[in-house]
């Protein structure tokens, strides 16, 4: 795909967002998915899993937001503009991410998410 | 309670929204609310510097001078071409036809049928007449400003019997030509009482040349007896080497692409366009200024661009190898921010198309306007604002410095191995950064006019060979008055107009 029309940066933005909503999503089926076991390593497991994926979601966000837009943009400036926008949607998805487990680990503070924090 | 209220609240929603969809409705069916397409805005700017058509009529206008000038027919050459000529003009349909003589124009009567037209401009009995007013003719045909044929012989008589000398021809053609239109001369030659004269077909035309093409269909595959001379001020005709109908003259990579100033050639309306009539191409860039040259910068050999970027616009060709009336020597770029004068422009042309009515009801005079014009108008007196009338004051152009330039090497190389084939370039000024100085909206519409800055009148001899005759140097002297007169320098021959967006 080549995009010579205005890049719609906002596109990075929302596969930030994206990614962060589907990797929440996937580290809370993985939390409920890990049985309680009676020495307490089930919730070291959960923590783990949580910020493996927190980490993975500025990977995710770049390698879509890379393949699917960046690669195809050929104007110089529009590159740049479009790489700045990766960045700060990267940043965003993490921030999020993070701010998104805390909230849901407080909510359920009894529940295996609350194992996040 | 509190359903009521939210009930009440969904009825008037609901009321607000049919009423919208309603409206819109209604000003789908009847297109009023249909934002003027940029194309239609810039047609009507470009416009405004043709010659103001004054009469209704939308035929074009041919005058036959009947005072002699048969005798110029008898030679079998001029009489193919005037009959080709006339077979055209009457076969076509579209043209009021006028015969001079006994100092009046009269417009030809009868059944006016085709053939019945084509035997009065041929009938010799008719054309042994006196005094054709021809400088009566020249008037009307500057102040009407509707595309014109002349057959002539330019010789004027006083009502004292004596020939006019006097170059009385030249206002007119220089009202023409300052109207932005052009005259072509068709000069044959005859001998009349042993005296070498002239017949001229003379046409008066317009940018898009319309009349010229039919006389020109109409003398096509005939003998050539005739001399072709125009007399124009920038009737140059222009060609083009672009991609596609769709891309212009900016730069493309490899693949076509323009990935300097990202310019948008989808072939829609908000896109690239030329307007080859009004000798003009329209851009949207979708990279502000300064974008576009970092983008240019980066497009080098060194960093590994297929296609260098060399220049802004290029691949635009003028051929200059029959130029008549002048010779363009140098060439040069204006720019302009024509923001505030193309807005004003389009909102005169408003106004002017949807004039308010006075109204009288019950002894009361009121105003009615129409929605679309009711700002440009005084609600009381019903007539134009001060601000909105373009015809007593044009609307700001803010001419921009240093940031292009005429590629002059360019030009004249590629003059000197083709003059029909000279391209026209323009680059970006040495030190342009993007940040244009002299306007505060970066994104405002640019006017870059292609304009000759150093011309040389065409040769004088020439003149003399094909307007003068015997004893008689009016129609050469009307000729030179009008060639020293209208030097182009400074007006465009070419313009592109560029928005960002």
């Amino acid at each position: 795909m080549i995009l010579l029309a205005s890049v719609p940066t906002s596109s990075a933005y929302i596969i930030g967002v994206g990614a962060c909503i589907v990797l929440i999503l996937l580290a809370a089926v993985i939390a409920t998915s890990i049985s309680y076991k009676p020495d307490l390593t089930d919730v070291k497991k959960r923590k783990i899993w949580f910020w493996i994926l927190a980490l993975l979601c500025p990977v995710l966000t770049f390698v879509i937001a890379y393949f699917a837009y960046y690669k195809g943009i050929k104007v110089h400036t529009q590159q740049t503009a479009y790489m700045t926008a990766i960045g700060i949607s990267a940043a965003i998805s993490f921030v999020l991410y993070v701010v998104l487990g805390f909230i849901a680990a407080k909510v359920s503070k009894t529940g295996k998410i609350g194992n996040w924090f | 309670m509190k359903k009521g209220k939210l009930i009440n609240a969904s009825l008037l929603a609901l009321t607000v929204l049919l009423g919208m969809s309603s409206c819109d409705f209604i000003k789908g069916l009847f297109g009023g609310d249909e934002e003027p397409s940029f194309k239609e805005q810039l047609y009507a700017y470009l416009k405004k510097d043709l010659p103001v058509v004054t009469i209704s009529s939308d035929k074009y206008a041919a005058y036959f001078d009947f005072s002699g000038v048969y005798i110029a027919y008898r030679d079998p050459q001029t009489k193919e071409t005037f009959n080709g000529l006339t077979q055209k003009i009457t076969s076509n349909g579209n043209f009021n036809i006028y015969k001079l003589a006994n100092s009046k124009i009269t417009e030809l009567t009868g059944k006016l049928d085709p053939e019945d037209q084509f035997k009065q401009i041929h009938n010799i009995k008719e054309q042994n007449q006196l005094y054709a007013p021809i400088k009566a003719t020249l008037e009307k045909i500057t102040e009407e400003g509707r595309s014109a044929l002349l057959v002539t012989d330019f010789e004027e008589y006083t009502k004292a019997g004596g020939l006019y000398t006097q170059a009385y021809a030249a206002p007119y053609f220089k009202k023409w030509l300052e109207g932005g239109g052009d005259i072509t001369f068709y000069v044959t030659n005859y001998v009349e009482k042993n005296l070498p004269k002239h017949l001229y077909y003379v046409v008066f035309d317009s940018n898009d040349h319309e009349l010229l093409k039919l006389v020109e269909q109409g003398l096509e595959g005939l003998s050539k007896n005739y001399t072709r001379f125009t007399l124009a001020t920038n009737a140059y005709p222009m060609s083009y080497s672009y991609l596609s109908a769709a891309k212009g003259g900016t730069y493309h990579d490899g693949q076509g692409d323009d990935i300097v100033s990202s310019s948008v050639e989808d072939g829609s309306d908000n896109a690239f366009f030329m307007v080859d009539s009004l000798r003009a191409e329209s851009y949207v860039f979708n990279n502000s200024w300064e974008d576009i040259v970092r983008n240019a910068s980066e497009m080098t050999k060194e960093n590994g661009a297929e296609v260098p970027f060399t220049h802004l616009f290029r691949n635009l060709f003028i051929d200059l190898s029959h130029s008549d009336s002048y010779k363009i020597k140098e060439l040069g770029v204006k720019v302009y921010n024509i923001q505030d004068d193309f807005e004003k422009y389009w909102a005169y042309t408003v106004a002017i198309a949807n004039k308010p009515s006075v109204k009288k009801e019950a002894g009361e005079t009121y105003v009615e306007c129409p929605d679309v014009s009711a700002a440009y108008y005084d609600e009381t007196s019903g007539k134009l604002k001060k601000e909105y009338d373009y015809s007593k004051e044009p609307g700001q152009k803010v001419e921009i410095l240093d940031m292009l330039d005429f590629d002059d090497e360019l030009f004249k190389s590629s003059f000197n191995k083709d003059s029909a084939h000279a391209e026209l370039g323009i680059f970006f000024h040495k030190g342009f950064t993007g940040k244009i100085l002299q306007q505060e909206n970066p994104n405002a519409l640019l006017r870059i006019d292609i304009v000759p800055t150093e011309v040389d009148i065409c040769d004088l001899d020439i003149i003399d060979q094909l307007f003068g005759w015997s004893g008689n140097d009016c129609l050469s002297a009307s000729v030179k008055s009008v060639l020293q007169d209208m030097k182009p320098i400074g007006k465009p021959i070419y313009s592109y107009f560029v928005r960002i967006q």
